[in-house]
């Protein structure tokens, strides 16, 4: 029902997607010998003497440097109660994207911290002096495999963490053809987040020696955020590649910051020069509203027993049973949960399986003109993971099974005696299978909803 | 065949002092009999650090080549001796330096009291830096300072026994 709930939500949600092109990493390896190379000639008293010769050599030290770079301009569109932990598999979920860059001269790992950070204003973004943030309930980090901005379940890469610290699976090449990688930072939005409500996340990358295991200092008397140990800044040891961190630029963006990955917690500070780190800050706004849609079915009557639907309530044995010529009404509800602002533009698309299928939609849900009984009102329910918890009534009394489509404009719930059903919307059902209602607004509180009827096909 | 960086090392200078000897016993025929100068000379490499200092100017230091990495500007410094006691001629010392591979020579840095630097392209012409042309686009122009290959300074006084002098150059790690 989620996935349902999530294409709505996108009709109503804008999505700003934008493209970064990797930096340049340059460089020496590290590891390379460099050898120079001196000779002397000279002479006594004209007469020419042996040539002299001498060289120094030193081994290129790792210089350690990565680059993160928000890659979205602007706060990203995201719906209400945006979810990924319960309704696999997601498509093109809205994430915020990250390119981090290997400007090492060497090939190297890389860990993540990933700090939700409120509300905070981000520089250069759109931002509302005022906002509340959202609350987060999860977060998900993933490689961007497929490079389309959008997080896709079984598709992009999801990064496992330990404890809060994510890890790329394998070191980052120096190449410059492949030193980058896109990584989406996907929010699982506070049910409690209403229109207007800002996330911003940090995604601070640290340099490590191996996956999951971050540098702590370098041999240049340099630490990283955290760390117990004592600085060292060691001689140069020509056969010994050593470590240099080489992020000179620190961010002068205060939402960016530091990351502790040997307490594995943010610092709460500004990302710092050479501590071997990067950090930048992108965020989610909450554009939409909490539009929910959902179906509800019911056989109203069976041909061959001639039962007809009764009642709700418990099972009387003489229920009509979905076999070819029994008619069944379909019931899609609609409710916006909003508490502040109204959705515009609903439109209700719902496939029938005409001709070819199990079912098909009749000029009238009672082909035979048998005497049938509508319910007078159906409870549908919003959320089959927690049944029960997000239900509306619909009032049927004005509905006739004789109708091909009939809907309700959104109203006050419980939406119950409603009296403002309007005529049959619907396509020409021997043409086109579609059901296409379009309900218009529906203000934030309200519910609406739509009946039809179909028979179950009698030829197979 | 897999060589450890230790090895490279040793095998880099085993080489180097090969060259020497073998040079040492092909030109043993020429040596003046009489002649007892012996000019040594030594090698060392610095790091050039940019800092700024209390009052807040920039200012430059020589540090230890203890953490080089690219973007790092290095200087070399080559020290030479007359640890003999005859007198070396004047004009005759003549230093040569290819610029170390991955490095780029940085402009006007060559130094040399009492030295004519010359610089080469090739590694085997040398002349002075207005003498040095390449062709761009089928003009010739000046070779910029990126495109040496080798230094060269010609020592002009005499050298006399105990006395000694430097030459020095920057270079930058690419």
């Amino acid at each position: 029902m989620h996935y349902f709930t999530r294409l709505t939500r996108l009709l109503v949600a804008g999505l700003g997607l934008t493209l970064a092109l990797p930096a340049l990493a340059v460089g020496t390896d590290a590891g390379l010998l460099i050898t120079n190379d001196v000779t002397l000639n000279y002479q006594v008293n004209g007469g020419v003497q042996p040539e002299q010769s001498d060289s120094v050599t030193f081994v290129v030290d790792r210089k350690l440097e990565l680059l993160v770079a928000a890659a979205d301009a602007d706060w990203v569109s995201v719906p209400i109660n945006q979810e990924f932990t319960d309704t696999p598999p997601l498509s093109s979920v809205p994430a915020l994207n990250f390119l981090v860059s290997n400007l090492s001269n060497a090939d190297v790992d890389v860990v993540f911290g990933v700090v939700a950070q409120g509300a905070v204003a981000i520089t250069g973004f759109t931002n509302d002096p005022s906002a509340t943030d959202t609350g987060v309930d999860g977060v998900l980090v993933a490689i961007d495999s497929n490079g389309n901005n959008v997080y896709d379940e079984g598709v992009d890469a999801v990064l496992t963490p330990t404890g809060d610290t994510y890890s790329l699976p394998a070191a980052l090449s120096r190449d410059p053809a492949s030193n980058a990688v896109s990584i989406l930072v996907v929010a699982d939005i506070a049910a409690t987040a209403v229109n207007g409500d800002y996330e911003a996340f940090s995604l601070v990358a640290g340099v490590a020696s191996a996956p999951g295991d971050p540098y702590e200092r370098d041999d240049s008397g340099n630490l990283v955020p955290g760390t117990a140990l004592a600085a060292t800044n060691n001689a140069d040891d020509p056969a010994l590649e050593q470590a240099v961190f080489a992020d000179f630029f620190a961010s002068v963006d205060p939402e960016n910051i530091g990351y502790d990955f040997v307490g594995d917690a943010p610092t709460g500070s500004v990302d710092e020069i050479y501590d071997g780190q990067s950090s930048d800050t992108s965020g989610y706004a909450i554009t939409g509203v909490d539009v929910l849609i959902a179906k509800y079915a019911e056989v109203i009557y069976d041909p061959i027993s001639e039962n007809k639907y009764s009642a709700a309530g418990a099972p009387t044995g003489e229920e009509p049973k979905a076999i070819p010529g029994a008619v069944i009404m379909y019931v899609i509800g609609v409710t916006n949960l909003d508490t502040a602002f109204d959705a515009e533009g609903i439109s209700i698309v719902d496939n029938v399986p005409d001709g070819a299928g199990p079912v098909e939609l009749v000029d009238e849900g009672n082909q035979t003109g048998a005497t049938v009984n509508v319910p007078s009102q159906v409870t549908v329910d919003f959320d089959l993971t927690n049944p029960g918890t997000t239900t509306e009534d619909f009032d049927l009394s004005a509905v006739s099974d004789q109708s091909v489509i009939t809907s309700s404009s959104c109203g006050a719930v419980p939406v119950v005696g409603t009296t403002n059903f309007v005529a049959a919307v619907g396509p020409d059902p021997t043409t086109d299978p579609e059901v296409v209602v379009d309900l218009g607004t529906c203000a934030f509180g309200n519910a609406g909803f739509i009946v039809y009827f179909v028979t179950v096909e009698t030829n197979g | 065949m897999t060589l450890s960086i230790k090895d490279q090392l040793t095998r880099s200078l085993s080489r180097g002092a090969g060259a020497v000897r073998l040079f040492v016993l092909f030109s043993g025929l020429v040596l003046s009999a009489h002649a007892t100068a012996e000019v040594t000379l030594e090698n060392s490499v610095q790091k050039v650090e940019t800092f700024v200092n209390e009052s807040g100017e920039t200012e430059r230091r020589l540090l230890d080549a203890d953490s080089v990495v690219p973007g790092d500007e290095l200087r070399y410094t080559i020290q030479f001796t007359n640890n003999g006691s005859d007198v070396v001629d004047a004009n005759s010392v003549v230093i040569t330096n290819p610029i170390p591979e991955n490095t780029e020579y940085l402009d006007d840095t060559a130094f040399g009291s009492g030295t004519v630097i010359v610089y080469s392209l090739d590694g085997e012409a040398f002349a002075a830096p207005e003498a040095l042309t390449v062709m761009d686009q089928g003009v010739e122009v000046s070779a910029s300072a990126k495109e040496y290959r080798a230094i060269r300074w010609i020592f002009e006084p005499e050298l006399k026994p105990g006395e000694s002098s430097h030459v020095s150059f920057n270079v930058r790690l690419k």
